[in-house]
């Protein structure tokens, strides 16, 4: 065991050393170079929220009801998650408004009101003494079991209290503080969460891992034990599901509205970006400190700890165990928690006390000597009152309950505020006459249903008399208002109080007017709005100005106030400007705010300073003009919404149905628009395009390729042999990006390469017409010539023979039957002349009839028919005996077409399939109809074509023929015919196996 | 959804995580759900902000 001098002393070095924490913070933020100002402070600092309840408390709870005790961790979890939305517009309201205190917010949202500001201040001061009381039982409790011995208990809480006064008016009131926030108080709480998380898992891991095997042989004892009930939740368990959310509500409440954690979250925040991460480290740090709860009070339940005495297990296993030092750290811890939640509380508590109860009252006596020494004193005398009523309320009823009871009823008064602060963020109309039904209805709910039982417990009430009978009647029996039974205690003060505030709330607010001043603050609060859109003038020096400061903080502090000011900004003090006077008397009123309060610091500047009757009336008219053009405003911008929805629909549909490829690029080339058609001609899907740079989207649109097409239109074939043509145009906006336009024209180009052989024949068609007309005349003069010069000759050699000789008639006849050897040369000559011309002839012809593949008349004709035309023709090529006819003729309809035209492709098809047979083969001739269209096809087994040229045959003067042999036209003119009558021709050949052409005719022209 | 709607959704899912039916349903083994469930809500609050932040909100 301990000497009780020892434990003082060590509380007394524990405090110093929190002091000298503090002082060193206090000192790295003036000189610019703060430690406190990061999210992880902050997120410690919002660990005051732990107190000894958590400490000794939570173990106390979870050995008498199992879970129930997450629940006062769970809330804040919860709401943790909606302080980017809720906190963050909380701080920047205080900040804006200059607010210090709880009661101070709730007072400016109602027009600056100082009555519900003192209203919250009693309700704050009366519901948060039980809590205070919790702390400090919990340290007599701890000091009692570590001295071991209960006599003197309640001096040493008496020394103790005072302790904690004192170090509490050294930190907060060692003088009149001007500032808002104080980083040394921050940085010290900071410290204080990370030793009572340390010492809490220090006795944790002694009990789970040094007298037990762990997490799992715990629970598993446990289970089967006589408290195996520990276990579960709901009906017929320690909690039921209707208390286990009872008290998650009232925990959500107690982090938002607790005096103490809106100190540290709103008042003492330096910057609201810190919320962000506060929101998991704060609900994390809760976590971990609960992760031992269970281990621990289930463990002394197992080791024979009974479960009235569970709340102190944390100090008794390890004094049972011998480990004394283990037991002094976690008696530091769990005084670690008390004094972080009593320093902080009594500051705040002491701040609403002054602001709203004691400066109101004195702060006309300005001009008495030693005036702000005289409210620094009162201040300190607030801040000992609030420690010392914690340790009444300890010393009278806090014998009769647990910790965790204590702490709940502070809980629930402070989820009185919540329907006001809540409401009044969001909801324009609620005025202060609502906000304070609402919250004097949930007070006496408060008192009515949970102090009243309690005092009459503790014996400082008796139920005698009246109260005798009111307590027992059915209607107002405090454990079942109305009559209505089946509430647990918590759930119930939480209902009845909640429906009335907020009936009361709303009613109020729906049936009284608001003034002008909470017209104005409602819209500050709901709206946004900011203190420059109510523009004050100040007409008075800055010599005033300081004198009214050094009335209220001390002359020598108002001279710095103002020296800095004009430092800070860089003017003199004689050349003030009308907007420099009006920044110096905010500045003033920030200065008086932090001392006085909000309220009093606005009555004090507007009496002394600024505003004339004139000056009240024009802000008023402001505001309600600033209001009616918010309402025109807001009609201006549904309009305009609405407008803009259809518009943004009417572009996306536009943007959608494009027939093109629609993508915009941000100004890295990052997608951010990919419309249905890219999505079709890439098969790459929006979300898969989304946020990703275009060049991984798409590998073949490189950068290179963006920027030439930024000039001009640029065509690109893509790896699957697509053909785009992509348009790029750079956005107007500042911001940058592109647009981006895909049109795919693989089929136009095929249009276009079809367009150009169509238009190559058409133009060859017409320049053979005019050569082979030119050609042909004079070839036909020059073939009878030949003629006529062969008969010629022969005749005129004959003649002179019969000349020259003219003996008998025998020799003569012998003579002219016997060829002279000139004859038959130039007979051959001009034999072999005629052969040529022949040839010429027939190619003139061959270019003649290329001409005229079109013009010609068309006529109903059976394909049949035509094709045993060009059979008898061929059959008289003397190599077509060598090649064998396989005809295969279906059943076909009468087709409108050119039958001589026909023929001339019929007769190509199969001279072609001949000269591909020289040594003879099969040639399969087939016609049919497939739907629409009649298909033949010239399928011969001769050499077949080679890949490489495939593609050319038909063009007009390519052939695979020595030359000579083939014009080169023949293919051509039949590619001309065919697509002269709507049809496609086609070949597929192999090498070696032969060829196919296919033609396909349509039935119906 | 913005900023405001995903706040909210967490929030009410959360809500209903750590309460009936949610309970009810893991009753058996209460004590392992919600400290499972509080450290992976935690963690979805944690990523959600992540994500916000990125975004630039």
């Amino acid at each position: 065991m301990f000497q009780g001098w020892l434990l003082f002393f060590g509380i007394l070095g524990y405090l110093s050393l929190l002091f000298l924490i503090a002082h060193i913070a206090d000192r790295r933020e003036k000189a610019g170079r703060s430690i406190v100002s990061n999210p992880y402070v902050y997120s410690l600092s919002l660990a005051v929220y732990c107190t000894s309840w958590t400490f000794y408390g939570s173990v106390g709870r979870a050995a008498n009801s199992g879970l129930s005790f997450l629940t006062i961790y769970l809330g804040p979890t919860l709401m943790a998650s909606l302080w980017v939305l809720l906190l963050k517009k909380m701080i920047r309201i205080a900040k804006e408004n200059r607010i210090t205190t709880l009661s101070d917010f709730v007072g400016s949202r109602y027009g600056n009101s100082l009555a519900l500001s003192a209203l919250i201040t009693i309700v704050a001061v009366v519901g948060i003494t039980p809590y205070l009381g919790l702390q400090i039982k919990a340290i007599m409790s701890s000091f009692a079991i570590l001295t071991g011995s209960t006599q003197g208990i309640s001096v040493a809480g008496w020394m103790i209290t005072l302790i904690l006064g004192v170090f509490s008016i050294i930190f907060g009131a060692r003088r009149l503080d001007t500032s808002e926030r104080h980083e040394g108080l921050v940085f010290a709480i900071a410290f204080e969460s990370i030793v009572k998380l340390a010492a809490f898992i220090s006795v944790g891991v002694f009990v789970t891992y040094g007298l037990f095997n762990g997490f799992a042989e715990i629970m598993d004892k446990i289970k089967s034990s006589d408290y195996g009930e520990l276990l579960y939740i709901g009906n017929g368990t320690p909690i039921s599901y209707a208390e286990w959310a009872s008290l998650t509500f009232l925990s959500m409440m107690a982090i938002m509205f607790l005096p103490r954690q809106f100190h540290v979250a709103v008042v003492e925040n330096s910057d609201p970006s810190h919320v962000s991460k506060a929101i998991w480290l704060f609900p994390l740090y809760l976590l971990l400190i609960n992760i031992f709860v269970l281990p621990v009070a289930f463990g002394g339940l197992l080791l024979g700890g009974s479960q009235s005495a569970a709340d102190s297990f944390v100090l008794t296993i390890p004094l049972e165990q011998g480990r004394h030092m283990l037991a002094f750290f976690v008696f530091i811890g769990g005084f670690s928690a008390a004094t972080g939640m009593v320093i902080v509380e009594s500051l705040a508590l002491s701040t609403m006390v002054m602001n709203s109860l004691v400066m109101p009252a004195i702060f006309r006596f300005n001009e008495m000597e030693g005036f702000p020494t005289v409210i620094l004193n009162i201040k300190r005398m607030v801040i000992l009152g609030c420690t010392f009523l914690g340790y009444v309320f300890a010393i009278s009823i806090g014998e009769f309950y647990s910790l965790v009871d204590m702490g709940l009823k502070s809980f629930e008064a402070v989820t009185i505020f919540a329907p006001s602060i809540i409401f009044g963020l969001y909801w324009k109309r609620g005025n202060k006459n609502g906000a304070a039904a609402g919250i004097i209805a949930g007070f006496i709910i408060w008192i009515y249903t949970l102090l009243v039982p309690a005092l009459f417990k503790s014996g400082l009430l008796h139920e005698q008399g009246l109260f005798q009978y009111v307590v027992n009647s059915r209607l107002l029996n405090p454990h079942a208002l109305f009559g209505v039974e089946g509430f647990d205690k918590w759930s119930h003060t939480l209902f009845w109080g909640l429906l009335l505030n907020i009936i009361c709330y709303v009613g109020f607010s729906i049936f009284t007017k608001q003034d002008v001043e909470e017209e104005k603050q409602a819209l500050m609060f709901v709206e946004s709005y900011t203190l420059p859109m109510f523009p004050v003038k100040s007409n008075y020096s800055a010599k005033q100005i300081q004198e009214i400061l050094g009335q209220y903080i001390g002359k020598r502090e108002a001279v710095e106030i103002v020296r800095s000011f004009l430092q800070r900004h860089g003017i003199r003090r004689e050349l003030l400007n009308q907007h420099e006077y009006t920044l110096l008397r905010d500045e003033a009123e920030r200065v008086l705010s932090g001392a006085v309060g909000t309220a009093i610091a606005t009555i004090i500047l507007e009496d002394k300073l600024t505003l004339t009757e004139q000056e009240r009336g024009d802000i008023s008219s402001s505001i309600k003009q600033m209001t009616e053009t918010l309402r025109l405003s807001r009609q201006e911008l549904a309009t305009a919404n609405r407008n803009l929805a259809y518009l943004k629909e009417f572009s996306e549909n536009i943007i959608e149905s494009a027939p093109v490829g629609i993508v915009t690029l941000d100004d890295s080339l990052r997608v951010r628009y990919w419309n249905k058609e890219i999505e079709t001609l890439t098969g790459i899907r929006k979300s898969e395009a989304f946020n990703r740079s275009i060049v991984a989207v798409l590998p073949w649109l490189t950068r290179e390729v963006i920027q030439e097409a930024e000039h001009h239109d640029a065509t690109i074939l893509t790896p699957q042999f697509q053909t785009f043509e992509i348009n790029v145009s750079p956005f107007k906006d500042p911001s940058g990006g592109f647009v981006v336009i895909f049109e795919d024209i693989t089929e136009k180009r095929k249009m276009e390469e079809q367009l150009l052989q169509t238009s190559k024949l058409a133009s060859l068609g017409k320049l053979t017409a005019g050569i082979s007309h030119e050609i042909g005349n004079p070839l036909a003069s020059i073939s009878s010539l030949i003629q006529e010069l062969r008969s010629l000759r022969i005749g005129t050699l004959i003649s002179s023979r019969e000349g020259s000789r003219q003996e008998n008639a025998e020799e003569k006849r012998r003579t002219a039957l016997q060829p002279l050897p000139e004859a038959e040369f130039i007979e051959g000559s001009l034999k072999t002349i005629n052969g040529h011309i022949e040839r010429i002839a027939n190619i003139v012809r061959s270019l003649s009839n290329f001409a005229r593949t079109s013009g010609r008349d068309k006529s109903m004709s059976q394909l049949g028919e035509i094709l045993d035309r060009t059979i008898n023709l061929v059959r008289y090529d003397k190599r077509f005996r060598n090649v064998h006819l396989i005809p295969e003729i279906g059943l076909l309809p009468s087709v409108r077409v050119n039958p001589d035209q026909i023929q001339q492709v019929f007769l190509n098809m199969m001279l072609n399939a001949i000269d591909a047979m020289p040594e003879g083969g099969e040639l399969t001739i087939s016609m049919k109809q497939e739907g629409d269209m009649v298909v033949m096809s010239f399928c011969d087994t001769g050499a077949g074509i080679d890949d490489a040229v495939i593609d050319r045959i038909f063009d007009p003067f390519f052939t695979t023929k020595p030359v000579g042999k083939g014009t080169g036209l023949g293919l051509s003119i039949c590619y001309g015919i065919i697509r002269e009558h709507n049809g496609r021709i086609s070949v597929k050949s192999k090498n070696g196996e032969g060829t196919t052409f296919t033609i396909r005719l349509p039935v119906h022209d | 959804m913005n900023n405001r709607e995903i706040w909210l959704f967490v929030f009410l899912s959360g809500v209903l995580l750590f309460n009936w039916p949610f309970l009810e349903i893991f009753s058996q083994s209460a004590c392992y759900y919600l400290f499972g469930i509080w450290g992976l809500y935690i963690l979805a609050i944690k990523l959600f902000m992540a994500a916000m932040q990125r975004r630039g909100e």
